[in-house]
């Protein structure tokens, strides 16, 4: 694992709790994380970087999740991305389908084994890279 | 064509006397056979008289030449006897003489008249042979007495008969002359009696007659000529009572009516004209009875004849059918009958005169003139008019009638409908409380029909209203309509709500009261459940909003929680690599941690945000949309699934068997598969069945064993699946707060209070269905749940 080289994951989450615990997982799992409080941060962020994957929160101040991922896929089709979110009545637009956003990449809050996340996220981008 | 009966009179016009000749010529015989006879007698009588007379003239003369002749006869001369028969002969009446020798061989002198009237001397006698003779002897006796007489000779005498023929002529002649005169005079009295006292009458009786058939053929003509519509008969009357007033009375009080008989005969005629006359007019007053009968009656009278024409049609026949009395005589009658009356062949009414019999109506369809139908009510009769068969058809027109009778009826059967229609239970009832009307509903309701149901009292066929007549006497007594809402009654064992109004009937001359009562269960559960939807639906609106709020702090403490296992952990490098950098041992961490159960502390800050979210993702199951799609589904295994599940569930076999309770399932067969996401339903099913066991298991008073009866039945669009326990039950403050999220009888931290909410939830937002229970302390309890069969689109 330590020969490979680290997949990058983005978080962003209004929470900070939220992104910190989650970013801290990561790292811990061996994951490069960078880390965004708004939509708009992120492609900021992602302008100046590369990220594999992005775990995105759907309520978020200003630009949502979803609308991030459209952007997001738009330009740079290369990021897979996961839908994180506390939302009950969420269901999810046809538009993240297009975007490559599957039932298995819908993650509802809280969760509670962060372990499942770094598996899915791991499987995802070994899938791309193949 | 002409009355054979006038014939009579005809003959009498210009009078032949066959009676009176028969009656002289009779008479003439007669007379004269008897004066015949009398003339015969007179004749014979006459003759014999006559000859008698001759006889005595020529014995006479006879007698004289016997006294004279002797003396000649002495004498040879016969000169002096030729004298003397001459002198004989100069008699007209003497016609000869012979005088014969005694020995009367031989004539001594004869001397006759001959046919010439010339006397000549004939031995013989005259040519006459009707002469008659008388013969006398001749006697001689000397004078003095006592001598004898000598015999001479004879002498014959013949006196001519022709003077006695030509008396006897004139007698007959006579006796012809007094019969003719005879015969005359009684001839020309007969014809005089005759005339003056038979004829004459008669001819006055033959001449009223003559009269009374003129008027009578005018009458017939006149009656003819204009259809009956007035009254010719009056002048009749009039002139046969003039006739009889003036002359007939004349004729009977005439001095000239000698005969009896003819006095009686003509008495007799005067009561007969009477008679006549009365038994006319009688008639004509009949006749104009029965005219205006007929031409006022406002039903048409036909007389159908046996042959199937119309012999008799009457003004209202004329209405009616627009068809003229001319135009309909003898048209056949059947034309005009579309229904009702079948003709036979020989044209009379096969049915009805047979099937319905006189006197009754039968139903008729009839043909106008101008082809339009109308209906009618006709009666049948038959009559029989010299020798025919006639049959009488009174025809009422009831169009009208008929119309108004089925538009009555339409009315009837419209308002009947309407009543019916209603959903509503309808039932009429009279002052003393007795059903008059009855609809539809009322008799799905009490399953009496409306027969059975009218005249029975109101409180006997609703006993469950019998505590409620108090409303309807108010309601009948102050005219004021009466609401009793939601009454409750119990049915198989489930409480039916209605709404029972009545309504006092206000209208003239109907008393009494109309109940309306509306089964409102539907509406009332309805209403509960709507309440209780609403409810539901801010606590799940609420509970959602309180997850997503609640999900990202409790997300925090989770991860949060997680990530300081994680990195307390020695078998993460990075620990190992953190720790040293800090100048810790990890391992030294790691035991002062668990010694001071700080790692116990962190574990139980995860368990319960585990259990937090647990709890979170229950309530968002409130308004979750599931995105599984409703699948056709075979109720029947969903439940017998859930009673598997049930016995090997758990939670419930620690503390409850359930394999020990009893389980009645009572499934219809007609149940179709119904649209649902099979797994929330047994999930619904479970939480059902486990809420029953935990309630009879924790009955102190059960005294039954325990029962779960398991029902499913389809109702209408709907498949009704009935949870029933015989258990404690629920009091109505339980049973209001049901449904609600975190409202439970358990014990704390046995149940959540969630099961029942989202169960809810599940049936009537996913399915589109309806739950509700009913129960009542004691009594056990029961959840219903309806299916929709089909689901709609929303």
């Amino acid at each position: 694992m330590t020969n490979q080289v680290p997949i990058r994951v983005l978080v962003i989450d209004d929470e900070d709790s939220i992104r910190i615990g989650l970013a801290a997982f990561l790292d811990d799992e061996g994951f490069t994380t960078m880390q965004a409080g708004t939509a708009e941060d992120a492609l900021k962020l992602l302008e100046t970087n590369t990220a594999d994957a992005a775990i995105v929160d759907i309520r978020l101040p200003g630009m949502d999740g979803e609308h991030f991922i459209m952007e997001a896929n738009r330009r740079w089709p290369g990021i897979k991305f996961l839908v994180h979110t506390g939302s009950c009545e969420y269901s999810m637009a046809p538009e993240l389908k297009k975007a490559g956003v599957t039932e298995k990449l819908f993650f509802r809050k809280p969760i509670a084994d962060m372990s499942l996340l770094s598996k899915t996220i791991r499987e995802l981008v070994t899938d791309k890279n193949k | 064509m002409k009355n054979p009966k006038f014939t009579f009179f005809k003959s009498f016009k210009k009078p032949h006397f066959g009676l009176l000749v028969k009656i002289c010529f009779t008479l003439v015989i007669i007379i004269s056979a008897i004066i015949g006879m009398f003339g015969e007698l007179q004749y014979e009588f006459t003759a014999a008289r006559v000859k008698k007379d001759l006889k005595e003239t020529s014995g006479l003369i006879a007698d004289r030449l016997a006294v004279s002749l002797p003396l000649q006869l002495m004498d040879t001369n016969r000169v002096v006897l030729r004298d003397t028969l001459l002198a004989e002969l100069q008699d007209p009446k003497v016609i000869g003489i012979v005088v014969w020798e005694p020995s009367h061989r031989k004539a001594i002198y004869g001397m006759a008249v001959d046919m010439n009237g010339v006397i000549r001397i004939s031995y013989s006698g005259p040519a006459d042979e009707n002469a008659v003779k008388a013969e006398r002897t001749i006697f001689y006796k000397p004078p003095g007495e006592g001598t004898t007489a000598t015999r001479l000779g004879t002498v014959e005498t013949f006196v001519s008969s022709s003077g006695m023929k030509a008396q006897l002529r004139d007698v007959l002649l006579g006796i012809v002359a007094q019969g003719l005169v005879l015969d005359f005079i009684i001839v020309f009295i007969i014809v005089m009696i005759f005339r003056t006292r038979l004829i004459r009458p008669l001819t006055k009786i033959v001449q009223t007659m003559q009269k009374i058939q003129q008027l009578q053929s005018g009458n017939q003509q006149e009656s003819k000529n204009n259809t009956g519509t007035t009254p010719p008969a009056l002048t009749l009357e009039a002139a046969l009572g003039s006739i009889s007033k003036d002359s007939l009375q004349d004729l009977i009080q005439e001095k000239s009516l000698a005969f009896e008989e003819i006095k009686i005969l003509g008495q007799r005629f005067y009561q007969m004209i009477e008679a006549i006359i009365a038994g006319q007019k009688k008639l004509q007053e009949s006749e104009e009875l029965f005219r205006q009968i007929s031409s006022s009656a406002y039903d048409a009278i036909v007389m159908v004849s046996d042959n199937g024409s119309i012999s008799f049609w009457n003004t209202a026949a004329e209405k009616i059918f627009g068809l003229s009395a001319t135009e309909a005589s003898g048209k056949n009658f059947s034309a005009l009958i579309a229904t009702g009356i079948a003709f036979s062949a020989n044209g009379t009414p096969s049915n009805s005169l047979s099937t319905h019999g006189a006197g009754q109506t039968t139903e008729v369809e009839a043909l106008r003139k101008d082809g339009s139908h109308f209906y009618g009510e006709a009666s049948l009769a038959s009559a029989v008019v010299k020798d025919r068969l006639y049959t009488i058809v009174i025809l009422r027109d009831v169009t009208e009638k008929k119309k108004a009778a089925d538009e009555l009826l339409q009315t009837k059967k419209y308002l009947a409908n309407v009543i019916d229609s209603m959903p509503s239970l309808l039932v009429g009832m009279d002052p003393q409380g007795r059903i008059t009307e009855f609809n539809i509903q009322a008799e799905k309701k009490t399953g009496l029909n409306r027969h059975e149901a009218r005249g029975r009292r109101f409180v006997e066929v609703f006993p469950t209203l019998a505590n409620q007549i108090d409303k309807v006497m108010t309601a009948l007594r102050e005219r004021k309509p009466q609401k009793i809402e939601k009454f409750s009654t119990q049915k198989d064992g489930e409480t039916v709500y209605s709404d029972v109004m009545i309504y006092p009937l206000v209208a003239d001359g109907v008393d009494g009261a109309v109940i309306r009562l509306d089964d409102v269960t539907m509406r009332v559960r309805l209403e509960k459940m709507m309440v209780q939807t609403e409810k539901m639906m801010s606590v799940g609106g609420l509970a959602a909003g309180m997850a997503h709020e609640i999900n990202n702090p409790l997300g925090a403490i989770l991860q949060g929680s997680q990530n300081i296992l994680r990195r307390i952990s020695p078998e993460l490098p990075k620990n190992v690599e953190v720790a040293s950098e800090c100048k810790i041992d990890i391992s030294n961490l790691q035991e002062y941690l668990r010694k001071r159960e700080i790692i116990t502390f962190l574990e139980g800050i995860q368990d319960a945000g585990k259990r937090a979210a647990a709890i979170i993702e229950n309530m968002l199951q409130f308004s979750r949309r599931s995105d599984s799609k409703l699948v056709a589904s075979d109720l029947k295994m969903a439940l017998d699934r859930t009673v598997q599940l049930a016995c090997s569930d758990y939670d419930l076999k620690k503390k409850y068997d359930f394999r020990r309770i009893e389980i009645t399932r009572e499934y219809a067969d007609d149940v179709p598969l119904v649209p649902c996401v099979i797994s929330e339903i047994e999930q619904v099913l479970l939480n059902l069945m486990r809420n029953a066991a935990q309630a009879m298991a924790g009955n102190p008073g059960q005294q039954q064993p325990e029962r779960i009866t398991l029902r499913l039945r389809r109702e209408n669009s709907m498949v009704r699946i009935e949870v029933e326990d015989n258990g404690p039950g629920m009091s109505d403050a339980v049973m209001k707060h049901l449904f609600e999220p975190f409202f439970t009888t358990k014990e704390v931290g046995v149940g959540t209070g969630l099961g029942l909410s989202v169960s809810y939830f599940i049936i009537t937002d996913s399915h589109k269905g309806m739950m509700w229970g009913e129960s009542a302390p004691g009594k056990g309890a029961k959840f219903i749940i309806q299916l929709p069969v089909e689901v709609k689109a929303t």
